[in-house]
């Protein structure tokens, strides 16, 4: 694992030359910040060095995943710890990925890998409540929002289009917005989104005080 | 009883009043009690269909996407939970299958707002009529974890459910749909089935309205669904017939303890007229009859009450009265009934005063002689006769009769009621009493009664009167020297063969209204003081000429005598003796001749009475 970071890292660093910073700040409509949202940056030209992980990590603490909501591009395989005493039950019916893990306690043998592009949304069997989503997409680019509902990305000078997404967005993509990244300068751009109410489980009152439950 | 018609009315009126409003409030709470019940049912129902769509199993069939499979699960899902109906409907509201399997697939679900309340809260319920059938509907979302299907799954809203709410409140209840103005009935606990609902009542204040069909119905509406199409609605109702069954019993009842008590107050009324009112007009016409002087009415009350006893007391009371009015009676036969008034006004008190009065002595000569040659009762009769005529004047002339004294009479005047007039009364009385005597004597003449003749002392003075005697037995009388004069004056008539004499004193009272003429100077036994002796003559408005020429010559031969001319006095003296046969003359021509017999050098002007032999008192 620590390689794989530090090779992360690298890449990061070689792949900063040029690079200015694009900071993309997310609202809902009544101007609230939404963390947690995707926000995927496609090059409107020729193909650039894009950063490709190929590995990723869903875990599970105190009978929630960590994290909501985790991008990926396709192609990732990731693999979900069960860090708790009990077991949990994996598992999607999603288009995009429909796999189940049944059952099993620790790290499980193989990972999951996310061969198409979608929204996959994971829930647990036996705790309700449990629910995370992987964003898997076919872009170079990609960040999360903050709690600030801010993302950074260094993008070298170009052309791009960026869009967003939200697990409670109501449609399926929030805004294509075209942005020209010059050389020296910063840019930023807002995007609002639609959001719906969530329907969850209420959860079991929590042993460990994690902050989780729902949104 | 008409209190009691009165009261029944009121009653009747206040429990039918009461009935309404009573059975009105039953209703409003009934109205509460469904709405709460529905309102349960639907909140159990709604975790009833969350717990069905947790089931992983179901979540896996839905993700296989095949129909047949999805729908004959579903069947097994809604079987669980005994719905009547269910639907799978996608995110997009379109149907993807029932549990009957028919093919209403792909079409868009006939309650999508229903969907999207459930999107808002999570989950959705509402009334329906589906094909005749009032339905509860329930959505709920399948998650996985996110809604990938929403479930809707109905339950029939049949007379079962209506049963449960007739159960707790003893309601009829109505389910109906209204549409257009079109009402339809889809369950009802009632028992007939061609109930009749209209689509408008008139209804009354408080909401409720009266519905005929059969029996006669308080109702109410319940608003329990309404959309742009029409309304569902319960009408919950109470007969007004079975409610009153508690108030006709208590009708009867009452009516039966009205009779009961109307008899029980004749009864007592009937007992209390015998017990009490009877006795009690007894009582009253013994009072009465007491009013009217009839002391020895009894009261005949036999009874051992109160008034039993009220009517012993009463009896003792009449005859008390009795005793008292005969003693009253037989006390103003021996004092006078003016005694009697003066005694019963103050307290009796022994002591006295001192008063002037005029006393007046009466007696019969030579009675005792008379006495002796009568019978007994025959003298007893002539006496009482004599001695009530003479009383009766006494009476007559306000004068207070003293006491007999045998077939004497002590009478005095000026006490115990004040009289100014007492000394003219008094001769006024003793002139009557001997005018009187006349009349009787003729009559008694006539019935072979002896003569009576009677002589009158009479004199005026200060003397003692008042109740004398023990504590026993009293004496209204008087005493003193004018008492004692009056007694020698009336002894003394015999002396001078005069009726009425009187004293001085006596005669310095009257002698403006009577012709008196002075007889003589004399001294009372013990007695150093002298007085002059008059004898009363007549009336002067009733006197004759003669009576005046006798009297003034009798004047003149008495003043001639008294100082010493009796040669003068005895030549009138003797004319009078003849021509009126004067006994007063004759004494004294007696006198003189007496004198002139003796050595006295001259008579003595002042005659000692007790000297004068063959007195009798």
């Amino acid at each position: 694992m620590p390689g794989k970071i530090l090779a992360i890292f690298i890449v990061f660093i070689v792949g900063s030359a040029n690079a200015e910073v694009l900071t993309i700040k997310i609202t809902d409509k009544d101007g609230k910040t939404v963390p947690e949202a995707v926000v995927m940056v496609n090059s409107q030209g020729a193909d650039s060095d894009s950063i490709s992980v190929k590995e990723g990590l869903i875990d599970q603490i105190d009978k929630e995943f960590i994290k909501y909501v985790t991008v990926v591009q396709v192609g990732t395989a990731v693999y979900f710890p069960n860090h708790d005493k009990i077991r949990h039950h994996v598992y999607s019916f999603s288009e995009a990925k429909n796999f189940e893990i049944p059952l099993y306690e620790g790290m499980p043998e193989h990972p999951v890998v996310f061969d198409k592009p979608g929204i996959v949304s994971l829930g647990c069997n036996i705790h309700d409540w449990m629910q995370a989503y992987v964003y898997v997409t076919d872009a170079p680019y990609y960040a999360l929002t903050g709690d600030d509902g801010t993302a950074r990305i260094n993008l070298p000078v170009g052309e791009y289009a960026v869009e967003a997404w939200h697990p409670r967005l109501k449609e399926s993509i929030a805004g294509v917005r075209n942005v020209k990244i010059e050389m020296g300068k910063n840019s930023d751009i807002a995007i609002a989104m639609n959001l719906k109410k969530s329907i969850a489980t209420t959860r079991a009152p929590s042993t460990s005080g994690l902050v989780s439950g729902y949104r | 009883m008409f209190t009691l018609i009165g009261i029944v009315s009121v009653v009747n009126y206040v429990y039918r009043q009461n009935t309404e409003s009573t059975i009105h409030n039953e209703l409003v709470v009934a109205e509460r009690v469904f709405l709460r019940l529905l309102q349960e049912r639907s909140v159990r129902l709604i975790q009833l269909a969350n717990a069905l769509v947790g089931d992983f199993a179901f979540k896996r069939v839905m993700a296989t996407q095949d129909i047949p499979t999805i729908s004959s699960a579903l069947k097994n899902l809604s079987n669980r939970v005994r719905a009547d109906t269910a639907y799978l409907v996608s995110t997009d509201y379109e149907v993807i299958t029932l549990d009957s399997g028919s093919s209403e697939a792909e079409q868009v679900f006939f309650a999508a707002d229903l969907i999207e309340r459930a999107e808002e809260s999570g989950s959705a319920t509402r009334l329906m009529v589906i094909d005749k059938t009032v339905y509860q509907l329930i959505v709920v979302p399948v998650l996985a974890p996110r809604p990938i299907a929403w479930l809707c799954i109905g339950f029939a809203v049949d007379r079962n459910v209506l049963a449960q709410l007739k159960q707790l409140t003893r309601i009829e209840i109505s389910l109906l749909s209204e549409q257009n103005d079109i009402t339809q009935l889809h369950a009802s606990t009632l028992e007939e089935t061609d109930e009749n609902f209209q689509a408008h009542y008139k209804t009354n204040s408080d909401g409720s309205f009266w519905r005929k069909s059969g029996d006669l119905y308080l109702s109410r509406w319940i608003d329990l669904e309404h959309d742009g199409n029409g309304r569902i609605v319960a009408v919950i109702e109470r007969a007004w017939e079975s409610s009153l069954e508690n108030f006709y019993r208590l009708q009867w009842l009452m009516m039966a303890i009205s009779l009961l008590s109307i008899g029980a107050a004749s009864a007592a009324a009937f007992w209390l007229a015998n017990a009490v009112s009877k006795p009690v007009q007894m009582l009253v016409q013994g009072v009465q009859a007491i009013q009217q002087g009839n002391y020895d009415h009894q009261v005949r009350i036999n009874s051992e009450d109160e008034l039993g006893k009220l009517s012993l007391a009463f009896n003792d009371m009449g005859t008390q009265l009795l005793e008292k009015e005969k003693i009253r009676t037989l006390i103003g036969k021996m004092v006078s009934p003016a005694v009697v008034e003066e005694l019963m006004k103050q307290d009796i008190v022994l002591g006295g005063e001192l008063r002037e009065i005029t006393a007046l002595f009466a007696d019969l000569e030579g009675f005792t002689g008379i006495a002796e040659q009568m019978q007994a009762q025959e003298l007893v009769r002539l006496l009482n006769e004599y001695l009530t005529y003479m009383s009766n004047e006494i009476s007559a002339h306000a004068g207070v009769l003293d006491k007999f004294i045998g077939d004497a009479i002590a009478a005095f005047w000026g006490a115990p009621v004040d009289e100014s007039f007492h000394a003219q009364k008094a001769v006024y009385c003793a002139l009557k009493m001997q005018q009187t005597l006349q009349v009787l004597r003729s009559e008694w003449k006539e019935r072979n009664l002896p003569e009576l003749k009677m002589r009158i002392g009479i004199s005026t003075g200060k003397a003692i009167v008042g109740n004398i005697g023990s504590t026993d037995r009293l004496d209204y009388t008087m005493i003193g020297d004018t008492v004692n004069l009056a007694a020698r004056l009336e002894g003394a008539n015999k002396y001078y063969g005069s009726g009425i004499l009187v004293s001085e004193h006596t005669h310095a009272h009257i002698k403006d209204v009577f012709l008196c003429r002075e007889l003589d100077r004399v001294r009372v036994q013990g007695k150093r003081q002298s007085v002059s002796i008059y004898e009363v003559i007549a009336e002067k408005i009733a006197i004759t000429p003669q009576q005046l020429e006798m009297c003034s010559a009798f004047s003149e031969a008495l003043e001639a005598y008294r100082i010493g001319e009796l040669e003068q006095a005895e030549p009138i003296f003797t004319r009078l003796v003849e021509h009126y046969r004067d006994d007063a003359s004759k004494l004294y021509l007696e006198r003189l001749s007496a004198f002139a017999n003796s050595a006295v050098l001259s008579p003595s002007a002042v005659n000692d009475l007790a000297k004068n032999p063959g007195q009798d008192y």
